[in-house]
């Protein structure tokens, strides 16, 4: 039974990269609005796709929960490597977890920007501002969970380890790729900017493409498990 | 086992291709190049675009300080390379601690240079040669920087009596990683400073 909540759980990271992707292109955010967008210009595109932003982000808040199995799959797993891993396994689900406010809270601030786009335009700005800050500038979670399942990886010392060790050096280099959104702060254009090639481009196609992997890897990890681990048989209450 | 398997890598006729380190890092390696490679790109595409200004900004930076950095990482890549040999022949390899220090003297120089840099009045706000010069030499100094823990790495186990199979494939990664940091150098060094 084990085995195939794990498959079922891991599998989540699929559906998440379809709906955030979706989401994104739902509300018409390929390509991102810039940070150099005068006030009107910023407060006209919310006017213009009030209902596609609206909708794509629903669609995204609904992805942001299909991370959550995926992340307990990644921590049970880790702790099948070997169960001194423990640690490691409760710091990917903590910064598991941070991913989903990481995407929550951008949504929620995008949701109120899109709620009154006839407002004055330099408040929907302020709003706007902050929305695409909080939802590119959150790479941190995500640079610990990496770095950290990159670490548990290479913990394995098995002749054929639970995932490959490749992986490991994959997870590390995605962490160096999400490292430039950081940046965003002192840039208003330039490939550091919020939609800029660095800070955007390369850090979304990193990050869908660690999901797709590892969530691939991950799906074949749970089905070399073992699947007989019954559950302890309980003594009856007196 | 890891070691077993770098074993028979080992015991393996001398035509049988060996990668150094382990075939996983290279992904991390080669990505990692293939990151710095968009940095260059973004370089030449300001050189192209603004050759006055980038200019102007070049004159600002210290070419003899970068020289004298180009002179100590190429120095510390040397002794590397030799303490991996003599690490493969089981013979102490002395040369390494001095790799170390030329990498720390880069920090160093670095930091001088930034200093001077910034004292004159040009900070990653000035322009965007400055940006790509403060942001791009300091994501370098980054990797440098776990590029010193790797070659503490290297002479921590130098002063093991005897390397396992194990043991060797963790020096030449750490080599092969502290390598791909004076690569990157030996690009951004003609690209910032020479470039005319």
């Amino acid at each position: 039974m084990s085995r195939r909540i794990l498959i079922a759980c891991a599998s989540f990271g699929y559906l998440f990269i379809a709906l955030f992707f979706a989401a994104l292109l739902i509300a018409h955010w390929i390509p991102p609005m810039a940070p150099n967008w005068s006030a009107e210009r910023v407060a006209a595109f919310y006017t213009d796709h009030a209902n596609s932003i609206r909708t794509g982000l629903v669609v995204m808040l609904v992805g942001a929960v299909a991370t959550a199995p995926f992340v307990a799959a990644l921590s049970s797993l880790i702790r099948r490597i070997d169960s001194r891993l423990a640690p490691l396994a409760a710091i990917q689900l903590v910064c598991g977890a941070a991913n989903v406010a990481a995407i929550f809270v951008p949504v929620l601030i995008f949701t109120a920007t899109a709620y009154r786009p006839d407002r004055s335009p330099d408040i929907t700005m302020a709003l706007n501002d902050l929305g695409w800050i909080s939802l590119v500038m959150n790479a941190f979670p995500a640079i610990g969970q990496a770095t950290v399942v990159g670490v548990a990886i290479l913990a394995d010392k098995r002749p054929t380890p639970l995932l490959p060790r490749w992986a490991a050096y994959l997870n590390f280099w995605m962490a160096f790729l999400f490292l430039p959104s950081i940046l965003l702060t002192y840039f208003k254009t330039g490939p550091f900017a919020w939609n800029g090639i660095l800070s955007f481009w390369v850090a979304a196609s990193a990050f869908g493409a660690w999901f797709l992997v590892m969530t691939y890897l991950m799906v074949r990890a749970a089905s070399r498990v073992d699947d007989d681990r019954a559950p302890a048989v309980l003594e009856p209450v007196a | 086992m890891t070691a077993t398997a770098a074993e028979t890598e080992h015991s393996a006729p001398p035509h049988h291709r060996h990668i150094p380190g382990e075939p996983g890092l290279w992904i991390f390696l080669l990505g990692d190049m293939i990151m710095f490679s968009v940095f260059f790109g973004f370089i030449a595409v300001l050189h192209g675009r603004h050759p006055r200004m980038f200019r102007a900004s070049q004159q600002a930076l210290h070419p003899d300080l970068g020289l004298l950095n180009t002179l100590l990482l190429l120095t510390a890549s040397a002794l590397v390379a030799r303490g991996l040999r003599q690490l493969r022949s089981g013979r102490p390899a002395r040369t390494l601690p001095w790799a170390l220090l030329c990498a720390l003297g880069f920090a160093a120089v670095k930091g001088c240079e930034y200093a001077l840099v910034i004292r004159d009045g040009h900070t990653p706000s000035s322009n965007d040669f400055f940006m790509y010069y403060f942001v791009f030499t300091g994501i370098h100094l980054a990797h440098l920087t776990i590029g010193i823990g790797a070659l503490t790495v290297l002479v921590v186990l130098s002063r093991r009596r005897a390397l396992s199979p194990g043991h060797l494939l963790v020096a030449e990664g750490a080599a092969a990683y502290w390598h791909m940091v004076d690569l990157l150098w030996l690009v951004l060094f003609p690209l910032f400073y020479l470039v005319a």
